[in-house]
């Protein structure tokens, strides 16, 4: 009887061992908080990962070693507000900046993801940075456009701010959204979410960038917080 | 084999019988659900904004000469309830807040005349009438809005909720130790008056209620006005938790522990005259007037002491307040009998040993045949009212599991259904061994460990559900706290059908519109304009406004920005409060027509 009660207790209390176990706990360090990156395995069959040692033509066009708070307003010709692109952390060591996605990117293939990590000395330090950078990336204009430059980049783009938590992680999902002119792609958009959180001593981003077609939802959203839900676990 | 037919017959017709209680019990949660969805308001148990001058956001061409803050009922608050704040987080004076014409749920607070132009910030922190203490905070803009605004932040000690749970938490066991514990020894277990543990047990609860009360009263005040645990002894705010009506029931709880008290020494202090015990322990009639009236006032009290939370709690705001205050008390006071007389018969009559001892050891009978009919009753009583008050504090399924107020109620829920199972093999156990002709007392030492230690599994989890009550009275209700998201989707007018250019392609389209979390405060909306064919459509602009039903609530501008071609939002769409209102959505299809489309919802 009473380990029928013990079994009731635990199947309503949700009571399971199907949740991702950790690999490390805070504080963390530049390799352990590694784990909580997103490999190739996370993405999907096809993917492949490097470390992005320069300013690589990627979706992220910042310093490798910064945290973004506003990706590509640095190209912008009509930004109204002076804004920093990134921040660069002092007192913290970059685990420097890594890139999963396809051999070949496009509306069909799998997205591309940009991401790194900071690990500080103590959470106070680790505090102090991320309140820098949501202070700048609240800075960061909601439309501006780009008419120079590489034609990946030329065209207008849109930018949304939200909270976001996930298992004691907190910080902001900025969503950054560029069309291309007509003349140059009618077709297709880019939708990409830059997503930064904080917790102990230790502040991770992720940029999830995909190619939708015009008239398709953006999803970026959605799929970026599943993917570092499983992720983030990982840390503990 | 026809006693064995027969026997299997009266088992089967048992079983399905209390399969049938349950199945009604369920299916009277399901109407009730039912009916409440469908005809009821939803009920808030904490207080709520319902309106304010200015309202959130607004832009005034001059100074308010004040501000005024109704709420959905009658609230308290003091001196230190209202703060204003200026762009950069400075608090400027005010004068003293007070009620509008006599309105309990109307504060006024009057604002000094030298505010300069810019954004503002009223912070407040009243008391509601179920004693908890809810805080917001809106602003409004003279002249025209600053860039930034102060955040603002609670500055009351984590510690001081952490403290008064505690208390809570205390005084349910101290009820329970008292309530129960005295029935116990003073009723159900005839030589209980004598047992000295059993008297230290109920001696214990009494304590452990007055303290747990002392707490929540010297807490109250710090809570209410978000100051530190430094304050507990501040005299003005003591004297403003006392003029409360939380103050008021703890005060009447006091007197009613001071008073069951004395009930209890009077019933169980030692006789004068050996001539008055009876062989069995139990006193003659000759105490006779005394055991009387002593026995009406500790009944009096006991029935009375549960008022003391319900007429301060969850119970008393919302609707039903006529069922709901003597269903909570009941459920209290079922809780309290069983729980106190499980603990007292798990310490005194089935301690650890007995059973070994051949002589002197004590006696099962009466007290646990009697104490097993009592937990029955109990049990039905706790059922039933846990029943009815579970549907009114939740209200829906979603909020049920969506909820922390809803999940708490589920682990609660695990917890009685455990011990349930523990009385129930409890229960066989008396039943079986008192068909016995040698009685409860010649039962195999095997099956008396059984029992002891079943009854130890009911104590731990019994003291569980009283912890989790404890959190669930400080936990904000699920019918309040859950607010499902609006998804609507609303069908362009057919005028847009004639629109060229980008927005060509809108004829028989919709508007769908997400909102979440569709509460008062900050929302995000998500407006997605969509063609026949269900593909996104891009527009050259859309603009937004909030409106209420209430006339004299101006149009609150609602800033709308593009995301994707086609899908545009609205981050930081403010409502200032519950009810029913309507985004109007401006749609511009071209160069010179705008179309308007209004989507109503209703938050929460």
């Amino acid at each position: 009887m009473t380990a029928a009660g013990v079994i009731a207790l635990c199947v309503l209390a949700g009571c399971s061992n199907g949740a991702p176990q950790p690999l490390t706990k805070p504080p963390y360090t530049v390799n352990s908080i590694r784990s909580g990156l997103v490999s190739p395995s996370d993405l999907g069959k096809g993917a492949t990962e490097f470390e992005d040692t320069d300013h690589a033509s990627h979706v992220i066009y910042t310093p490798p070693n910064s945290i973004p708070t506003c990706p590509y307003v640095q190209r912008s010709e009509d930004a109204q507000v002076d804004v920093q692109p990134a921040i660069e952390p002092v007192g913290g060591n970059p685990t420097g900046r890594f890139i999963v996605g396809p051999q070949r990117v496009g509306p069909s293939s799998l997205p591309v993801v940009t991401q790194g990590a900071v690990v500080f000395q103590s959470p106070s330090l680790a505090d102090g940075t991320m309140d820098t950078v949501v202070a700048e990336s609240a800075k960061c204009p909601e439309a501006f456009s780009v008419l120079g430059g590489p034609p990946s980049v030329v065209g207008a783009y849109k930018v949304g701010s939200r909270p976001i938590e996930m298992d004691g992680w907190k910080g902001f999902a900025q969503h950054l959204v560029h069309t291309s002119p007509p003349e140059m792609n009618a077709d297709t958009y880019d939708d990409l979410v830059t997503v930064v959180v904080h917790k102990a001593n230790a502040i991770v981003y992720v940029g999830y960038a995909q190619i939708k077609a015009v008239g398709q939802r953006a999803d970026t959203d959605e799929k970026v917080k599943a993917l570092m839900t499983t992720t983030l676990a990982r840390l503990g | 084999m026809m006693r064995g037919v027969n026997h299997t017959g009266h088992r089967r017709a048992r079983l399905i019988a209390r399969l049938a209680v349950v199945a009604i019990l369920v299916a009277c949660g399901l109407v009730a659900d039912l009916v409440s969805t469908a005809v009821t308001r939803p009920a808030y148990a904490h207080a709520y904004l319902t309106k304010s001058s200015p309202v959130d956001g607004q832009v005034l061409h001059s100074p308010p000469a004040d501000v005024r803050l109704t709420f959905n009922e009658a609230v308290s608050f003091n001196q230190r309830s209202f703060q204003l704040l200026d762009v950069t987080g400075k608090k400027l004076a005010i004068g003293a807040p007070g009620y509008v014409d006599g309105k309990a749920n109307t504060a006024r607070v009057s604002l000094p005349a030298s505010l300069v132009e810019g954004t503002y910030v009223l912070a407040w922190r009243i008391t509601s009438a179920d004693s908890h203490v809810v805080s917001g905070a809106f602003s409004f803009s003279i002249g025209r809005p600053s860039t930034l605004a102060t955040p603002v932040e609670e500055d009351v000690s984590p510690a001081v909720p952490v403290v008064d749970a505690v208390g809570r938490a205390l005084a349910f066991l101290g009820l329970a130790l008292a309530l129960g514990g005295a029935l116990f020894v003073a009723v159900l277990w005839p030589a209980g008056r004598d047992d000295r543990r059993g008297r230290g047990i109920v001696w214990s609860g009494f304590a452990a209620l007055t303290a747990g009360t002392v707490v929540v009263l010297l807490v109250q005040g710090p809570y209410a006005a978000g100051t530190s645990l430094t304050e507990v002894f501040d005299p003005e705010l003591l004297s403003a938790t006392l003029s409360t009506r939380l103050g008021h029931a703890l005060s009447v709880r006091l007197l009613l522990v001071l008073a069951l008290g004395v009930a209890f020494w009077i019933a169980v202090r030692p006789s004068s005259s050996p001539a008055d015990v009876r062989t069995d322990g139990a006193r003659t009639s000759g105490a006779g007037t005394v055991g009387v009236g002593v026995a009406g006032v500790g009944a009096a009290c006991a029935v009375l002491l549960p008022f003391t939370w319900t007429l301060a709690d969850h119970a008393q705001t919302g609707e039903q307040t006529w069922l709901a205050v003597p269903a909570t008390s009941l459920h209290l006071l079922a809780m309290a009998l069983w729980l106190g007389g499980l603990i007292t018969l798990a310490a005194c009559v089935l301690p650890p040993g007995r059973g070994r001892e051949p002589t002197g050891a004590v006696s099962l009978e009466p007290a646990l045949p009697r104490f097993s009919t009592l937990a029955q009753i109990c049990f039905a009583v706790i059922a039933v009212t846990g029943v009815y008050l579970a549907w009114r504090q939740v209200g829906t399924w979603g909020a049920l599991g969506g909820t922390g107020y809803g999940q708490l109620l589920l682990g609660k829920l695990a917890a009685v259904l455990a011990v349930v199972g523990l009385a129930a093999g409890a229960r066989r156990f008396v039943r079986r061994r008192g068909r016995d002709s040698l009685g409860l007392d010649a039962a195999p030492y095997t099956a008396v460990r059984r029992l002891r230690r079943s009854v130890a599994g009911e104590v731990v989890l019994g003291v569980a559900v009283v912890s989790i009550t404890a959190v669930l009275v400080n936990t904000a209700p699920a019918r309040t706290s859950y607010a499902p998201p609006v998804h609507t989707t609303v069908p362009l007018p057919a005028a847009v059908a004639d629109a060229v250019g980008p927005a060509a392609g809108l004829g028989g389209g919709s508007v769908e519109v997400k909102i979440e979390p569709a509460k008062l405060g900050s929302n995000v909306a998500d407006i997605y304009i969509t063609g026949r064919n269900g593909s996104l459509v891009a527009v050259p602009e859309v603009s937004g406004a909030l409106e209420s039903r209430d006339r004299s609530v101006p149009a609150l501008p609602v800033k709308v920005s593009a995301a994707e071609p086609g899908h545009y939002v609205a981050n930081s769409m403010s409502i200032p409060y519950p009810g029913e209102w309507v985004l109007r959505l401006d749609i511009r299809v071209s160069d010179f027509d705008e179309t308007p489309v209004r989507v109503p919802f209703t938050t929460h």
